[in-house]
């Protein structure tokens, strides 16, 4: 069943891409969120995939029934969902500023880091 | 000099060399001293200083020469602004070439070397006011320092190979180190180093175009130690690469090359500072050529040169810097009669052109013996060249000697004002005037013992050298040195007919400041062209080279598993349920309605679905607390979005790319994806290491107090991970804020409302 989440991963990112690729600054955005999504989606199928037997301890034993999810890739994608979407709300303000002051949501006209003097 | 402190200053200065020369004098205790602190222990880096024959020949050279020097400079750079500075740079730089020369770590003498080449540009660039001063400092520092660069990579290969930073425990092991496969380049690039350090061939047009500097300079750093360091690193070196016949021909053939092409440039000369610095790339030819030698002869005749060279030339150059400093020029042939104005500056000129000359009983004239000993080892055509190089040195020397001092006054002569009342302008030439003939009449037992032997034995381990000896009766050498008396003058009868000749002659050859400008010229004709390429302030071009390059990184490794077969590809199980399937096909149809989506309302929603949709894979595969955590994320990011939509500019107001533009980037995303794709099936095909994960399961309980592994590992065993997202997002959030710059965010939301209201 890994295979299955290969193929939708590796296509979820190719998604991403192309919107990031893209000159509408929103798109690029959208693009953004899709691969970080498609990363979690990657780091959780790498740790492999289990069924119906969470990585949990029942309240009369020490160690969690046999054959129990990987703990590790799930603690770590915990944190990066947490910390991506405070890095989407910070970009999601960025370019809401960028294009109040620069009046386009075009990026290749984005050109002027500083106002010339 | 009516400052105090300036004058506190300059006695430090003055005086500092001194003590450093006492000190080596007295702390050397053949065969050799060892200091030694920890440095970087981990790295096999030790501050670790070594005084053998070699070193206290160069360290001694370098002190005790440097305080005649700072002697010297003290009246020479009265005039100057800025003199308290220039004595600190030359302090600075003798200190560094101290370090050079006494370093026992391959990656200290690196350091200190570099550390040379930026003293040395302080001082050659000193008269900074003056863009030739600059513009020669830059070149200086530019050729010597690319040639560092070269040269630690050479000796980093070096240490490689040995398994050894240290100088002492490399040397030890001596040429066994021929068969390995980095013995080659790592010789090339070190040879490299020395050969820019030293001004060989072609890199030799930097030492002439440093004469910008203030005369007290030249005559330290370009006669007796920066470019001396190239030597000393030769010298080192040999007892590692001395076997190998690639040495023997590179240095042979730059060095002799170096020494006669110079010396028929210094020929050429009418600045007498300009022919000096020539005819020091002369020496350094003929040092190279003797290291690349290697016999017990070459050797021994090296050592004398070393402090030869060092006595005579620091002479001249400061002779020349008194004519400078009485006429006003060094332009010989408005030069005549200083004799008058110069008395004690003649005698010191008089005696160290002898030994430049070679004339017996100078220092000059034993090495030249033990020079030509060394190359009718090695047949006619090494000791020819050296002859014609040592003929034209003689005839430099007696038109040294002769046009400024002797010649008759003609109209064309500068005036000249006395100088000598000041001792000091005169004390330190007379000294190494006196050097070069004290030592080898008197003192050449002593210095046999003290650094002939020591230093013959780092520098060849297995052969005893004979003792040197002015006087061997009637041999070959002797007749040589006839004949390039004889021949030098001639050379010099001739020159008033020979240097036009020459001139028309090398006025078609390319020049090497020339060539070096085109370079620099080139490099940053490069340079901007690559900048316009790359820079060009299109912000989607930049992300499609970054991602053009991630593709490529990717695509080179799994090209090698892939088609190389370095991993065989895992096979595809396909143990699915229906859900597993529904899932999947709903999240690649989300993520096509994202791209296609011309509203963002649209796009939007379609974005929410897949985090709903990845929510519901966490939930299938027991995951439940990443599952709520992305259902609560995604909520709240479709919140926000949505808060903010409305003031978000329409798809349709950008214009798109162009369909082939596109064309490009849906092709560069494919390949991202189908790398990532296979990476991953790989990457899940490997046998899995759970040592980690089963730790954490089997310590949840009995260390972490909890049963729910994942919230145990995330609040105790990585407490501090947590800690620093806590951290990160508080951050984000507060940067959200400024970046709204005023403007509350209860108030984006009351518009947002009012709107749809």
């Amino acid at each position: 069943m890994e295979f299955l989440w290969c193929l939708v991963v590796g296509l979820m990112t190719a998604c991403g891409v192309f919107l990031m690729l893209e000159r509408h600054i929103v798109r690029f955005l959208f693009g953004m969120i899709l691969v970080s999504n498609a990363i979690n989606l990657a780091i959780f199928v790498a740790g492999r995939l289990t069924r119906g037997n969470p990585p949990l301890i029942a309240s009369d034993a020490l160690l969690p029934a046999a054959g129990y999810a990987n703990p590790l890739p799930q603690a770590l994608i915990l944190t990066a969902i947490v910390i991506g979407f405070g890095l989407l709300l910070f970009t999601l303000l960025l370019a809401y500023r960028a294009i109040k002051e620069l009046g386009t949501a075009d990026m290749d006209k984005m050109q002027h880091a500083e106002t010339e003097q | 000099m009516q400052n105090p402190i300036l004058k506190l200053w300059l006695a430090f200065c003055t005086l500092l060399p001194l003590g450093i020369f006492l000190l080596i004098g007295a702390s050397y205790k053949p065969p050799e001293s060892l200091f030694y602190w920890s440095w970087i222990p981990s790295l096999d880096i030790n501050f670790s200083l070594r005084l053998d024959g070699l070193s206290v020949l160069f360290a001694s050279l370098i002190s005790g020469v440097g305080f005649l020097i700072q002697l010297y400079a003290v009246a020479y750079m009265k005039p100057y602004k800025g003199r308290a500075a220039f004595h600190l740079y030359l302090t600075l730089f003798m200190l560094a070439m101290l370090g050079l020369v006494l370093a026992d770590n391959l990656l200290l003498l690196f350091v200190f070397w570099e550390l040379t080449t930026l003293t040395s540009y302080l001082l050659i660039g000193f008269n900074h006011e003056k863009e030739i001063s600059r513009k020669n400092a830059l070149q200086a520092m530019l050729v010597t320092g690319s040639g560092g660069l070269a040269m630690l990579a050479g000796l980093i290969m070096l240490g490689e190979m040995a398994g050894t930073y240290s100088i002492s425990a490399i040397i030890t092991q001596g040429t066994s180190l021929v068969q390995h496969s980095w013995f080659t380049p790592s010789l090339l690039l070190i040879l490299l180093g020395a050969f820019t350090k030293s001004a060989q061939f072609p890199f030799h047009f930097w030492l002439p175009g440093a004469m910008a500097a203030p005369t007290p300079v030249s005559a330290y750093l370009h006669s007796s130690t920066m470019v001396k360091a190239g030597i000393y690193l030769l010298a080192r070196m040999l007892p590692v690469y001395g076997d190998s016949a690639l040495w023997f021909t590179l240095l042979c053939s730059a060095g002799a090359f170096t020494a006669l092409w110079c010396a028929i440039q210094a020929y050429r000369q009418t600045d007498l500072k300009l022919m000096l610095a020539f005819s020091t790339n002369v020496i350094l030819g003929q040092l190279v050529m003797l290291i690349g030698i290697g016999s017990s002869y070459a050797v021994t005749a090296a050592l004398l040169l070393i402090a030869a060279h060092s006595f005579y030339k620091a002479g001249l150059f400061m002779v020349v810097g008194n004519i400078d400093k009485a006429t006003g020029t060094r332009e010989y042939h408005e030069l005549a009669g200083l004799r008058a104005v110069l008395t004690i500056s003649f005698i010191a000129a008089l005696v160290t052109a002898a030994s430049k000359a070679g004339l017996p009983p100078s220092f000059g004239f034993l090495s030249k013996e033990y020079l030509y000993k060394a190359g009718l080892e090695f047949g006619w055509l090494l000791s020819g060249s050296m002859l014609l190089a040592n003929a034209i040195m003689v005839a430099l020397g007696l038109l040294i000697i002769i046009k400024p001092f002797l010649s008759p006054h003609h109209e064309k002569a500068a005036p000249m004002k006395a100088i000598e009342h000041n001792q000091l302008l005169w004390i330190p030439p007379i000294v190494l005037a006196l050097l070069s003939v004290v030592v080898p009449v008197a003192l050449l037992n002593w210095y046999q013992g003290l650094v002939i032997d020591p230093a013959a034995a780092v520098m060849l381990p297995d052969t005893q050298v004979k003792t040197v000896k002015l006087w061997e009766g009637f041999n070959l050498p002797l007749l040589l040195s006839a004949l390039t008396l004889i021949l030098g003058i001639v050379l010099y009868v001739v020159y008033p007919r020979l240097k036009p000749r020459l001139d028309q002659l090398m006025s078609g050859l390319p020049s090497g400041p020339g060539v070096y400008q085109h370079i620099l010229n080139a490099v940053i004709k490069l340079a901007n062209w690559q900048t316009r390429i790359l820079q060009h302030g299109h912000l989607t071009q930049y992300s499609l080279q970054f991602f053009i390059v991630l593709l490529a990184f990717l695509g080179t490794a799994l090209w090698k598993i892939v088609l190389w077969q370095v991993h065989p590809l895992p096979s595809i199980e396909l143990d699915l349920y229906y859900y597993d399937i529904i899932l999947a096909a709903f999240l690649v149809i989300a993520a096509f309605v994202v791209v296609k989506a011309r509203t963002l309302l649209l796009a939007v929603a379609a974005l929410g679905t897949i985090g709903f949709l990845t929510t519901m894979v966490f939930l299938v595969y027991s995951a439940p607390d990443v599952a709520k955590t992305q259902l609560l994320v995604e909520t709240l990011m479709v919140v926000f979005i949505a808060i903010v939509l409305r003031h978000l500019s329409a798809v349709n107001s950008v214009p798109r790319h162009s369909t082939s533009r596109r064309l490009v980037h849906a092709c560069v995303a494919i390949g991202i994806g189908v790398s990532i794709s296979l990476a991953l099936w790989i990457i899940t095909a490997t046998p899995m290491n759970q040592e980690i994960s089963e730790f954490y399961a089997q310590t949840s309980v009995s260390g972490g107090k909890g049963r729910n592994i994942v919230n145990v590992i995330l609040v105790d065993f990585r407490a501090f991970d947590t800690l620093g997202e806590a951290v990160v997002v508080v951050i984000a959030g507060l940067a959200a804020v400024a970046v709204m710059a005023g403007k509350r965010i209860n108030k984006l939301v009351s518009e947002s409302t009012r709107e749809n209201r």
